[in-house]
């Protein structure tokens, strides 16, 4: 599956091919622990299933204050 | 008179309604020191405020309560002097000391803003939340981005977003400007506004970018599984207290414990101790009651100071 990634640490697009989160992660190579998921202006989980030409945003965690 | 510009916008009730609340901010860096100023100027009743670090150098960039003058000196000490110059009107209380399970009762008020530098505590003040029924405001920020997310009662928690995630980057590093902190703190701040006068506060997660001047607003659902939702308290009832924490944006690092403290206290000021009453200063030591702040490069070094000086 196509999937869209726009990764907003570095403010990287990439299009990747996967069939879940966790190879999606693989091949981008961020920990999944460090962003939080979402897809339509909706928060999701790695647990959640992706389909073909899903958009996906990957904002950071921040702690700071 | 004084508030009148902001009673043509929230009227009078609103205004009233300010004045007859308390709201605790917990930290005094780049967001709770802004936000606290703007909550003073809008006629808010009463702070509370606690803060367990002094005034440097490098906080001068954003932290707009402080000046050079405050260099080494307690923020919550140098906050209550500033604000009550700024709005004699209001009540501040204000704490130096560092905020864990056992000083958590503190905060109890009408509203907390949620503007400290690390998980573990943001995970103790929504436990706190939750099981109290305290609405909250959650903000946060690095480089030139954000958060801002009101967590209310029954509402998704900031557990049902954060639960085991991690922070990879931290101000010291990556940096921070000091327009996203002064924006994050007007949000905040606009949206405690409303939840305090009955508004119509944001239900969504906000990020803004500000190198992009882009908003994102993020739908977020209560998580089934989420412990704090489902009143599994572990952070509020110390099992889940982490011993060793590095702050963000920080070369600090803190050590939880028990321990007599007057003691130490009595022990070391033979040597020379800086001394704040709720606190004293050991070298690179900042000693609290159930907790010990250490400057230094390395977890092992911090290890080490505080193996020389406080024992085990």
């Amino acid at each position: 599956m196509k999937i869209k990634v726009f990764i907003e640490r570095t403010n990287e697009r990439k299009v990747v091919d996967a069939k879940d989160f966790n190879e999606l992660f693989k091949k981008i190579k961020i920990d999944p622990n460090t962003v939080i998921i979402t897809r339509k202006n909706e928060l999701i989980t790695e647990k959640a299933r992706l389909n073909n030409n899903d958009e996906i945003k990957l904002l950071s965690v921040i702690s700071g204050g | 008179m004084r508030y009148s510009r902001q009673e043509i916008l929230i009227g009078k009730k609103a205004q009233e309604k300010l004045r007859n609340s308390t709201v605790s901010i917990v930290g005094l860096g780049a967001l709770g020191s802004v936000s606290a100023n703007l909550l003073a100027r809008a006629g808010i009743g009463k702070l509370i405020l606690i803060d367990r670090d002094l005034v440097e150098i490098t906080n001068l960039q954003r932290q707009s309560l402080f000046t050079e003058e405050h260099l080494d000196k307690p923020k919550a000490i140098v906050a209550v002097e500033i604000l009550k110059k700024i709005n004699s009107e209001v009540e501040v209380v204000s704490y130096f000391d560092d905020l864990n399970y056992k000083t958590i009762n503190l905060i109890k008020s009408d509203l907390i803003l949620d503007c400290t530098d690390n998980l573990e505590t943001r995970f103790l003040i929504n436990e706190f939340c939750v099981k109290n029924r305290i609405p909250r405001i959650y903000s946060s920020a690095i480089k030139s981005s954000g958060y801002v997310f009101n967590i209310l009662p029954d509402k998704p928690c900031i557990n049902c977003i954060l639960r085991n995630l991690k922070a990879e980057e931290t101000c010291e590093v990556s940096g921070v400007l000091n327009t996203i902190t002064n924006l994050i703190s007007s949000i905040q701040v606009n949206e405690a506004i409303k939840i305090l006068t009955d508004g119509n506060p944001e239900k969504d997660l906000i990020f803004f970018n500000m190198a992009k001047n882009e908003l994102t607003k993020v739908k977020i659902r209560k998580d089934p599984n989420c412990d704090a939702c489902n009143k599994k308290f572990e952070y509020l009832n110390g099992k889940k207290q982490l011993n060793f924490v590095k702050y963000c944006g920080s070369d600090t690092y803190k050590i939880s414990l028990n321990f007599n403290f007057d003691k130490v206290k009595s022990n070391l000021k033979k040597i020379g101790i800086k001394d704040f009453k709720t606190a004293f200063q050991f070298k690179n030591l900042m000693v609290f009651k159930n907790s010990v702040l250490i400057k230094a490069d390395s977890e092992k070094e911090a290890k080490s100071l505080y193996a020389k000086y406080l024992g085990n």
